[in-house]
């Protein structure tokens, strides 16, 4: 039994939900303080260095980070309450790069709201998915680390391979970002999936090649150290503790079936997450290989008309649940637990005592994805 | 008089002509090594004239220090193209002006003007990277001032090219103290050069540092900045190549002095291999360990020159 | 004769600017040109000890006309007059007294700034303690000088033993390491104002180093005392202007940079008095007084141009600034940094040419000492160059303006200018090592620095000057002006709320050199021991004010101030007398 966080009115752990607020989070508490010799160093919306539009303030007094602000500056609104199609339509384009975990977390929602028991192959269907996801957005990942260390060689194969993943996935599902792929009732999938050993065998080589190198790893090591127990995702596995969702989330048991084994790493840092990143996109390359897929299409029996249900999916930076409340075919209520909302959370903490030129290593290192956070339903 | 006239403009326009070439090359070798198609060897010069033909946008509150200083800066490095070996083995018209530590003290005039410019932009951007630029000034400078007189102490006259000739003897080139230099100036000039293990270049603001002194600016002034740190890193390294690691191969006379242009090309090429292994096998380094590099190379120098005076006693 | 006139005239200056300080001030700018043509006239009998008094001439030429339109405090005019008073009587003297009397006339301001403009006790009891301690070193000194030659005129003494004694009592007055304290202290902590700072920096090391040399000139040449000498500087250069760098004082950190200046100074006296033959060794000699000039000037007009920044700390302070104050700071800090074609640039070649060559005169283990007293005085002057930047930016370039004050400013441009120009001219200050070649420098432009008759290296300041002006205009013809549009700095697209500190501009190398700096992160700020030096001094001068306590309870009975003004006012009485005599 572990905390997860806050899901709107609830506190959200590993096997139940209470009302009310999440207690504080012990070990991402900062001291507030601000020096006299220090001032508020203002960094994006609009930077080179970031991905998206999020403001950061360092405060410092040189070079040396004494606090900081994530404000994000992705505030949107989204239309989800509406009919269950319409709204996994919004729901797929929240963040692009795990669309398929908002998708497939949500939809698991309402079919535990409405009684709806997909078939297996389905379950199956929504794992690679999810698998590939992961693999693509940890290279991602990846690639930002060592693009930071101006690693050019290996910064560019990546985002070789991070091509071939995404012609992968558009191949076999229609589109790369899992578009229109999952519905309440189907399941999209165009033909098998191809070429996975090929990427295996050239990741392995470009992920040895980044490892050996002593100047980036010293680039990384005890960077933004976060042990937290209660954490989720690659922060928590890279402090040792075994905190994933396909360990106790929805679709825990066939995540068994397949002999999934949880990848950590012992020091918390941004070097831990690099290597827990890195060993998941092998292990998720083992879980697909012995996947055979194919198109479903199902019938969606409803045993009940309305109801409430949690989804609840290990997306490539942590857990990712949905509360939803559904009434015949309109949704009633949508909550949203974004892994990301934790991780800027262990990111500011994080950060505090470092100095400036460790912020894109720690950064990147978190998997952020700000889309995902200043999401407003209605 | 007239041929040495002669000699020092091929040398000039030799450096300033073709340093944003050099640059290219390494460009176009570093990006066919990380497997891409990689831009033209002839991409610098367009970017040149691109931003020459280009407005200028002036930071407000910002003057004309911020739009004239980089005139000056090219100024200084064109100046210095007369009084170093970078093309041709012999003095050439207005060599005198400044001996090899004035070399050095004229390159720190240049990195004194770019530091002022930059920061009249009133950018706290540039601010950063001018703390994190004048942090490593202490070293960078010791080091440069006394790899040159690790050049003086051998030969007893503070003359690069005099010591280009002193080592065309193999016994001297493989002395023990012009090795030490030779290892010592390369570190340097990877550091001023901005290249890998120290510095690269990319989108991170956070991690800049020699890039946060052209941060703000634009057209015109940026396209002669632009050109003053290719002159900057033609001229170290061509230092670094006819003094230290391959004084040979190069003619005299106002013919040789055109061979000579391409007699450089070649020593180039060999100079861009080296540091296309560096730049595509290594990681950048920690901003503090920068320290510990400098430290090395300074360390360096000065073993350097004690063995160049006591190692003869 | 005329001389001594204007001595007298100085101290009626003194006594009318009681009453009429701007009149004193305009007549003191007229004394000073005076002094100028003094020193041109000793120089021109190839006297070096000339070009001090030059020097000293501009310093308070240009600090008495800025003080017509600065001096607002009652007490100032009287003792900044004072303090000049002091400076030319031992510039001018030809006996052991009368240097002493002047030396100890100079000082009388800065006892004044501490003690009485801030009445804190202990920095003024420490000050007092190292002044006197410095007086009895060089009087002692000169005792001996004495007894060796029986007579009270300077004159060549036989033994060393004066020289060590002096050198070592005019170092505490340099300010020299570990001796930090006698240069910053009546500075940063008495917060003198800007033309006080300006004379106590200045010149006030122009007479310390102007009696070594003299004593140095005297004395029998001795390398072992050189090198130590050399070694001194050498840390004093390193830790001044590191010290300087990280100083957040608008006058601290000139202050810490006068330490670093003095310590290239003393290197190169070392280097004179280790005599490593004789062509070095003149080359030696002309660097020292080529370095002082260069220090004294640059950074007189420093000191100036704080008399346009209101606040004392760098980061909150305001700045009155226009184009003159910024193109005039930045000359001036170019020089300060050891930049060609400045004076400074010239300077600090010299010294490091010097250096090198002595190490190869040397040849032997001992160039070890010249190799890594060069190397050191290279890693300080590039902490010089970031603490100079540091000062341009954050009072002049990085600023906003706060207003203007066309004057002062045009003083400050008056100085840089002086400084850029005089860069050129500083190669007749070597008149021996003027040289020519036929590759574009025609006899007379060039600086060749040689250790025998042939050349070691060499500069031609005059074609630097001119080149780089010459080529920048070519190419504006080549390549045009540049069209502008003004914008919005650029801030991530944010408006700036923060802007970039002084404090954090040095903070890099406090966390960088933690071990040396001794630097403490705490919660809320960073702390560096910058004052180890001072805590040590304190604890020194304790010791001894304890001493003297027992002594003023026992013999007076009474409040120790007192006695100590008691103490000033009788040795002020006291020295005149001698003067007069």
């Amino acid at each position: 039994m572990r905390m997860i966080g806050q899901l709107g009115e609830f506190c959200l752990y590993s096997d139940r939900i209470e009302k009310g607020i999440c207690p504080e989070r012990e070990t991402l508490k900062k001291e507030n303080y601000r020096s006299i010799q220090g001032f508020t160093f203002a960094y994006g919306p609009s930077a080179g260095g970031l991905l998206e539009s999020v403001g950061i303030d360092l405060d410092t007094f040189g070079e040396y980070i004494s606090d900081v602000k994530v404000i994000p500056y992705k505030i949107r609104k989204v239309r989800v309450k509406s009919i269950i199609d319409n709204s996994i339509l919004y729901v797929e384009r929240i963040n692009g790069s795990f669309s398929a975990s908002h998708t497939i977390s949500f939809i698991t929602a309402i079919e535990e709201g409405l009684g709806i028991e997909p078939p297996y192959e389905v379950k199956i269907g929504r794992i690679v998915e999810m698998e590939l996801e992961r693999i693509r957005n940890h290279l991602i990942v990846m690639q930002r680390v060592v693009e930071a260390a101006g690693f050019s060689v290996p910064s560019f194969q990546l985002l070789y391979l991070i091509e071939k993943v995404n012609r992968v996935i558009a191949k076999s599902f229609g589109h790369r970002y899992f578009y229109g792929v999952n519905g309440l009732g189907s399941l999209r999938f165009y033909e098998e999936i191809k070429s996975l050993e090929e990427i295996k065998k050239e990741y392995k080589e470009i992920y040895r090649g980044i490892i050996d190198n002593r100047i980036f790893i010293d680039r990384l090591q005890s960077n933004g150290v976060i042990v937290d127990k209660e954490g989720i995702g690659p922060v928590a596995r890279s402090a040792s503790f075994k905190n994933d969702a396909r360990n106790d989330g929805n679709y825990a048991e066939i995540y068994k079936e397949l002999g999934f084994s949880t990848v950590t790493y012992d020091e918390g840092d941004a070097f831990g997450r690099f290597i827990v990143r890195g060993e998941e996109v092998e292990e998720s390359l083992r879980i697909l290989s012995s996947i055979n897929l194919h198109s479903v299409e199902y019938e969606s029996k409803k045993r009940n008309n309305e109801g409430e249900g949690i989804g609840r999916v290990e997306s490539p930076s942590g857990d990712l649940a949905y509360y939803v409340k559904v009434n015949e075919n309109i949704i009633k209520e949508v909550y949203l637990f974004a892994p990301s909302s934790y991780n800027i959370l262990a990111f500011s903490s994080s950060m505090v005592k470092n100095i400036f030129t460790d912020f894109p290593f720690n950064w990147e290192s978190f998997g952020i994805w700000l889309s995902e956070v200043g999401v407003i339903f209605e | 008089m007239i041929s040495q006239i002669v000699e020092a403009i091929v040398q000039v326009l030799g450096s300033f002509l073709l340093a944003p070439l050099y640059v290219g090359i390494l460009d176009k070798l570093k990006g066919m090594v990380s497997s891409r198609k990689a831009q033209s060897v002839f991409q610098p010069y367009y970017d040149i004239f691109k931003l020459l033909r280009k407005e200028t946008i002036l930071p407000n509150s910002s003057g004309l220090i911020f739009l004239y200083t980089p005139y000056f800066v090219l100024a200084t490095y064109i100046l210095i193209s007369f009084v170093i070996p970078v093309v041709y083995p012999e003095p050439v018209f207005f060599t005198p002006v400044v001996d090899f530590l004035g070399g050095a003290l004229l390159f720190s005039l240049a990195a004194f003007l770019k530091t002022i410019e930059a920061m009249e932009s009133k950018s706290n951007l540039v601010a950063l990277g001018v703390s994190r630029v004048m942090s490593f000034n202490f070293l960078g400078e010791a080091t440069l001032i006394t790899v040159f007189f690790a050049v003086a102490l051998s030969t007893g006259t503070n003359n690069p090219y005099v010591e280009s000739h002193f080592v065309l003897n193999p016994s001297n080139y493989l002395a023990l103290d012009h090795v030490l230099a030779s290892v010592s100036f390369f570190m340097l000039w990877l550091f001023e050069t901005g290249k890998l293990p120290v510095e690269s270049s990319g989108l991170n603001e956070l991690g800049m540092i020699d890039d946060s002194l052209t941060y703000e600016y634009s057209g015109k002034p940026l396209a002669i900045l632009k050109w003053g740190s290719y002159l900057k890193a033609y001229l170290l390294g061509s230092v670094l190549l006819n003094v230290f690691f391959l004084p040979w191969g190069l003619f005299t006379g106002v013919l040789g002095s055109i061979i000579d242009v391409g007699v450089m090309f070649l020593k180039w090429l060999l100079l861009i291999s080296i540091v296309l292994i560096l730049e595509t096998s290594l990681a950048k380094f920690r901003l503090f360990k920068v320290q510990d590099f400098l430290a090395v190379a300074l360390v360096l120098s000065v073993i350097s020159l004690f063995f160049s005076v006591v190692g003869y006693v | 004769m005329i001389i001594e006139y204007l001595i007298i005239f100085t101290l009626v200056l003194a006594l009318i600017s009681v009453k009429w300080k701007r009149i004193a001030y305009a007549l003191l700018s007229l004394d000073s040109l005076f002094f100028i043509w003094f020193g041109i006239n000793q120089f021109s009998l190839l006297n070096y000890l000339g070009v001090f008094s030059i020097v000293g001439g501009f310093v308070w030429f240009f600090s008495s006309l800025f003080s017509i339109f600065y001096d607002h405090e009652k007490w100032l005019a009287p003792s900044f007059i004072t303090s000049i008073l002091g400076m030319q009587i031992a510039l001018i003297s030809s006996t052991y007294l009368q240097f002493l009397a002047g030396y100890e006339i100079m000082t009388i301001p800065a006892y004044f700034a501490i003690g009485v403009n801030r009445l804190m006790k202990s920095p003024a009891f420490t000050f007092m303690a190292f002044g006197e301690f410095s007086t009895v070193l060089v009087l002692v000194g000169f005792l001996d000088a004495y007894l060796q030659t029986g007579s009270l005129y300077f004159q060549h003494v036989f033994t060393y033993l004066p020289l060590v004694l002096v050198s070592f009592g005019f170092m505490i007055k340099m300010g020299i390491f570990p001796f930090l304290v006698t240069e910053w202290l009546p500075i940063a902590h008495g917060s003198a104002p800007s033309n006080l700072s300006a004379i106590l920096s200045a010149s006030m090391t122009l007479i310390a180093v102007y009696g070594l040399t003299r004593m140095a000139i005297l004395s029998p040449s001795d390398i072992f005392l050189g090198l130590l000498l050399m070694a001194i500087g050498a840390f004093s250069t390193l830790f001044g202007s590191l010290y300087s760098y990280v100083n957040e004082h608008v006058k601290g950190l000139l202050a810490f940079s006068t330490v670093e200046n003095d310590g290239a100074i003393l290197a190169s006296i070392g280097l004179y008095i280790s005599y490593p033959n004789h062509v070095l060794s003149l080359f030696a000699l002309a660097t020292v007084t080529l370095f002082v000039s260069a220090h004294s000037l640059a950074k007189t007009g420093l000191f100036l141009s704080t008399g346009l920044i209101q606040g004392e700390s760098i980061s909150s302070s305001n700045t009155l600034k226009d184009t003159f104050s910024v193109v005039g700071v930045v000359l001036l800090t170019s020089s300060m940094s050891g930049l060609l074609p400045t004076l400074g640039g010239v300077a600090t070649w010299a010294l490091l040419e010097s250096l090198f060559m002595d190490a190869f005169v040397l040849h032997s283990v001992l160039s070890i000492i010249p190799i890594l007293v060069g190397t050191i005085i290279a890693m300080g002057e590039g902490f010089a160059t970031a603490a100079m930047i540091k000062y341009v930016s954050f009072t002049q370039i990085f600023k906003t303006s706060y207003g203007k004050d066309i004057r002062k400013s045009a003083i400050v441009l008056t100085v840089g200018v002086l400084v850029l120009i005089a860069g050129s001219l500083s190669i007749f200050l070597f008149p021996s090592f003027i040289s020519g070649t036929n590759l574009g420098v025609p006899p007379g432009f060039l600086l060749s620095s040689r250790f025998s008759s042939s050349a070691f290296g060499g500069i031609a300041p005059f074609f630097i000057l001119f080149l780089i002006p010459f080529f920048s205009l070519l190419l504006i013809l080549v390549f045009g002006k540049p069209k502008t549009r003004t914008a919005e700095v650029w801030n991530n697209g944010r408006e700036i709320k923060d802007k970039y500190t002084s404090f954090a501009y040095s903070n890099n190398i406090r966390l960088m050199l933690r071990k040396l700096l001794r630097t403490k992160v705490l919660i809320n700020g960073v702390e560096i021991a910058e004052d180890i030096f001072w805590i040590a001094m304190l604890k020194i001068s304790r010791s001894y004010i304890k001493f003297s306590k027992l002594i003023a309870t026992a013999y007076m009975n009474s409040d120790l101030r007192i006695y100590m003004v008691y103490m000033i006012i009788a040795f002020i009485v006291v020295v005149l007398l001698v003067v007069v005599i």
